[in-house]
């Protein structure tokens, strides 16, 4: 380490390690300082992990259905959860071991510390065993991403009030849980755990799960959740939350005044995350914080010259390819000087369940609340030869083009592979398709993909394997 | 040698401006002084002159675009074929220049993005998404007529204008004339000019001025300047030399009012600002009297004032003559209608190199092309050539405009 650097990068997840590669790509000198393990909540406690134990879950699940597809003599296929979790960690590590090799080979100086600053051009870095150093550079990017938020009055304690970072560090399944919260998080543990024969029930304060979905897209996954087991409450709150022995006692109390208890083994907090900005001293630096985020411009520029923000401790998006985007273009910005932004009106969303969701672009909702007239097309899995040959013929693809242009303003996916699928669609939606080059293009047959030209034929109703409408 | 231009700090507050105009176009020839560019910040707007003369290349900056101080929008260049710095190439949303340590930094070829800002391919195919093209044609809007923001210069949905058009629904409806009364100062600025053109026998004398010798002088001086933070323009020297000029030949610095023409030996120049609501005249006291950076620094006040809307009745009263300057513009030259009581008006074009005989020799020289509008009535037009000849001698031969300043 030198005692200064053209950039210090903060946080070693997948906003921070592109913008320091790309920008020692520049040539400029790098140092990438990272406080735990490289790879950021992605690698370690978040996108990785969570659908490496999905990996299992559907393994379990097609072993559990292979005498339906004629494969004989199987048995009664049980989940040993301490070879799923051994699993996830020999992933995480291997991905981990690649990430420190890429930054030796392009000569990206690491640091293990918390970093804080001292100046609008200085930090100093605390390592583990409490020795602090300095560094200056002309540039800062912070990538420190985010944390679990909690809500008052439900304190985390790591053995049965859990956050998804316990969640995904225990080698045991809880035989109950309780998810507070029916956001992206919670929906998704809760189909993970489901699947491996956990009692879940979700509870969630607002009218519906997947507040941020499109309205119908979440009312399938609702039905497919309770059809599955999981018990779900809506417009509903804890109360109170209270320990004895080995089980946590639930009050809950619905806007339309039912009170509610349940006895669970584990509850999961999954209300959401908040950026990590408290270590990092920024009042030092000058850097304007909102709320608990870095607000920075287009450009991912803070209101201080030299110092960048990306990813989630911006508060916003909170994808990790987002912040990934986000980093590359704050590096070249610093380093070329260029104005470059990021589009996000095709960056897809995707909810690893069972089926999975994936969305990109403007919901039927937020379409017609921003004004369009809008056309909708839908095409059923259960007519798509591809999703009967797989077994997987749940969910339905969507599609929402305005009426007097036939531009396509999202496309949303319940269903199987949606998160492959919606690839698809971002493209044709950052070309700026309309529907009509859209239904111009070809889809291999038999293919899951088939179900989102339909989807998009079904807008004009002129889907040829849908009935008459 | 390539010259970057750099969204200047105007004052000590400034962060960033908005680039409101390029007054030359990409590849245009630009002479060190002529106005370049115009910066609006959040009180006034302000026009850029060029700090080296040279080829206008690599535009960044796009009109509208609201730029920090000290990022490069642009450069000029000493010849059209001289390597930019690798910034300049790349694409139009623009680069800036943050200073970094690191000896330029050179996108590798992973990093670099080769984009160039041609919308129309060599074959004449329009670069455009499929919604842009749907657009622009629900909407009635030209392709070839836009410019691209998307990668490599293709036009996408948002680079196409609504017509007026207030949702798509309506299609190519075309935008209706609107009516509304003239604004108060409109309205002013009319029955004058109109009563000026109608009653004042206006006479029309032009000619060139060669700059080739003020041209670096003014460089010179604002070199010097540059430390006090006065920069003095050419429409300061231009206001000194008239100011001259009109003291020489005091019948141009007259007022007509009622039959009675009043002969005034002090000379009080006004200068038209062009603001959107219409023009108005701040006027320089005592120009005679004051040297070239008193005059610069009174000028640039005044243009300030009226762009922020703050100038006096005071500041714009008492005027004896007026100049007019459309150098800002590619305008060769103009006539002026005379701002009355005054009996003349001087209309100044823009610096033009011009290829001249001299001594038989071809040569190029920056040209300013100036008309003087005079009252009839007032002078003939014998005088008025004297004038406009002391005038000329003054520019072409400036150290006449220092005298007594040292």
């Amino acid at each position: 380490m030198r005692a200064s650097y053209d950039l210090v990068v903060i946080g070693a997840g997948p906003g921070g390690y592109p913008a320091a590669i790309r920008a020692r790509q520049m040539g400029a000198q790098v140092l990438l300082v990272e406080r735990d393990e490289f790879g950021g909540t992605c690698l370690n406690r978040g996108c990785i992990p969570t659908k490496a134990l999905l990996a299992s879950a559907e393994m379990y699940d097609r072993v559990r259905e292979a005498s339906r597809f004629g494969v004989a003599n199987v048995g009664t296929p049980t989940v040993d959860f301490k070879k799923v979790h051994e699993r996830k960690d020999g992933i995480v590590r291997t991905l981990r071991g690649g990430l420190a090799g890429i930054f030796r080979s392009h000569g990206v100086d690491t640091v293990r510390g918390e970093a804080s600053f001292t100046s609008p051009k200085t930090i100093s870095i605390r390592a583990a065993d409490g020795t602090i150093s300095t560094v200056a550079a002309h540039s800062f990017i912070i990538a420190t991403g985010s944390a679990p938020a909690t809500v008052p009055g439900i304190v985390p304690d790591g053995r049965r009030i859990l956050t998804s970072d316990h969640m995904l560090s225990m080698d045991t399944l809880p035989p109950s849980l309780l998810i507070v919260g029916g956001g992206v998080i919670g929906i998704e543990f809760a189909s993970l755990f489901n699947r491996f024969g956990v009692q879940v029930t979700v509870v969630e304060l607002m009218p519906r799960i997947l507040m941020t979905e499109d309205g119908e897209i979440a009312e399938r996954m609702r039905r497919v959740l309770e059809k599955a087991g999981v018990a779900i409450r809506v417009a509903t709150k804890i109360t109170s939350l209270s320990q004895s022995g080995d089980s946590v006692t639930a009050e809950m109390l619905s806007t339309d005044g039912r009170n509610e208890r349940l006895i669970v083994s584990h509850v999961l907090v999954a209300t959401g995350r908040r950026p990590n900005t408290e270590k990092l001293n920024l009042t030092a630096a000058g850097v304007l914080v909102e709320r608990g985020a870095v607000v920075v411009n287009e450009r991912m520029e803070t209101n201080i010259p030299g110092i960048w923000a990306v990813g989630d401790v911006k508060g916003s998006w909170m994808l990790a390819y987002a912040a990934s985007a986000e980093g590359l273009v704050a590096a070249e910005n610093a380093f070329r000087g260029s104005r470059t932004t990021v589009d996000y009106r095709c960056i897809p969303s995707g909810i690893y369940t069972a089926p999975e969701i994936a969305s990109v672009g403007l919901t039927e909702e937020a379409a017609r609340k921003a004004g369009r007239e809008v056309l909708v097309g839908r095409f059923p899995f259960a007519a798509n030869g591809r999703a009967m040959i797989l077994g997987s013929t749940e969910g339905f693809a969507k599609v929402v083009a305005d009426r007097f242009t036939d531009e396509i303003l999202g496309v949303h996916i319940i269903g199987p592979e949606a998160t492959e699928l919606i690839s698809t669609a971002s493209v044709a939606m950052g070309m700026e398709a309309t529907l009509s080059e859209f239904q111009r293009m070809f889809f291999p047959h038999p293919s899951l993909s088939e179900a989102m030209l339909e989807a998009a034929e079904d807008c004009h109703h002129r889907a040829v394997d849908l009935p008459k409408s | 040698m390539i010259h970057p231009i750099i969204m200047p700090k105007l004052g000590e507050t400034m962060e960033e401006g908005t680039l409101t105009k390029w007054f030359k176009k990409e590849g245009e020839k630009v002479v060190k002084g002529e106005p370049l560019f115009e910066v609006t910040t959040d009180k006034a707007s302000f026009e850029q002159e060029a700090t080296a003369s040279g080829f206008l290349r690599g535009v960044i900056g796009q009109v509208g675009q609201t730029i920090r101080v000290t990022e490069t929008i642009g450069y000029i260049a000493d010849a059209m074929d001289e390597k930019l710095p690798d910034a300049a190439d790349a694409r139009s949303e623009g680069h800036g220049q943050t200073a970094v340590a690191t000896p330029a930094p050179r996108p590798s070829a992973a990093a670099a993005e080769p984009q160039r800002m041609s919308t129309v391919v060599p074959s004449g195919r329009v670069k455009a998404s499929p919604l842009a093209r749907k657009l622009a044609a629900q909407r009635g809007v030209d392709l070839t007529s836009l410019r691209g923001s998307g990668p490599g210069g293709r036009i996408v949905a948002a680079d196409v204008p609504l017509v007026g058009a207030e949702s798509p629904a309506a299609g190519r409806a075309s935008r209706s004339p609107e009516s509304k009364p003239l604004s108060g100062i409109r309205k002013t600025i009319a029955a004058r000019l109109a009563h000026s053109k109608q009653t004042i026998p206006h006479f029309y004398l032009q000619t060139a001025i060669n700059m080739q010798r003020i041209v670096p002088v003014r460089e010179h001086l604002n070199a010097k300047l540059a430390a006090k933070g006065v920069k003095v323009t050419f429409n300061d020297l231009i206001v000194k030399a008239a100011a001259l000029a009109l003291e020489r030949y005091p019948g141009m610095n007259a007022l007509l009012e009622d039959d009675v023409l009043t002969t005034h030996y002090d000379v009080h120049i006004g200068i038209a600002v062009s603001l959107e609501e219409g023009l108005v005249v701040p006027v320089i006291r005592h120009a005679n009297r004051k040297d070239v950076v008193a005059i610069a620094r009174e000028s640039r006040a005044l243009i300030e004032k009226a762009h922020a809307g703050r100038l006096t009745p005071d500041d714009m009263a008492g005027g004896t003559f007026t100049i007019s300057n459309l150098g800002m513009f590619a305008i060769e030259s103009f006539q002026a209608i005379i701002n009355p009581p005054q009996v003349g008006i001087l209309a100044i074009g823009t610096v033009t190199e011009t290829v001249v005989s001299v001594g038989g020799a071809m040569d190029s020289v920056p040209v300013m092309k100036v008309n003087l509008s005079a009252d009839h009535r007032a002078v003939d037009g014998a005088y008025g050539a004297k004038f406009l000849m002391e005038f000329k001698d003054l520019l072409e031969n400036p150290y006449q405009l220092f005298a007594g300043m040292l």
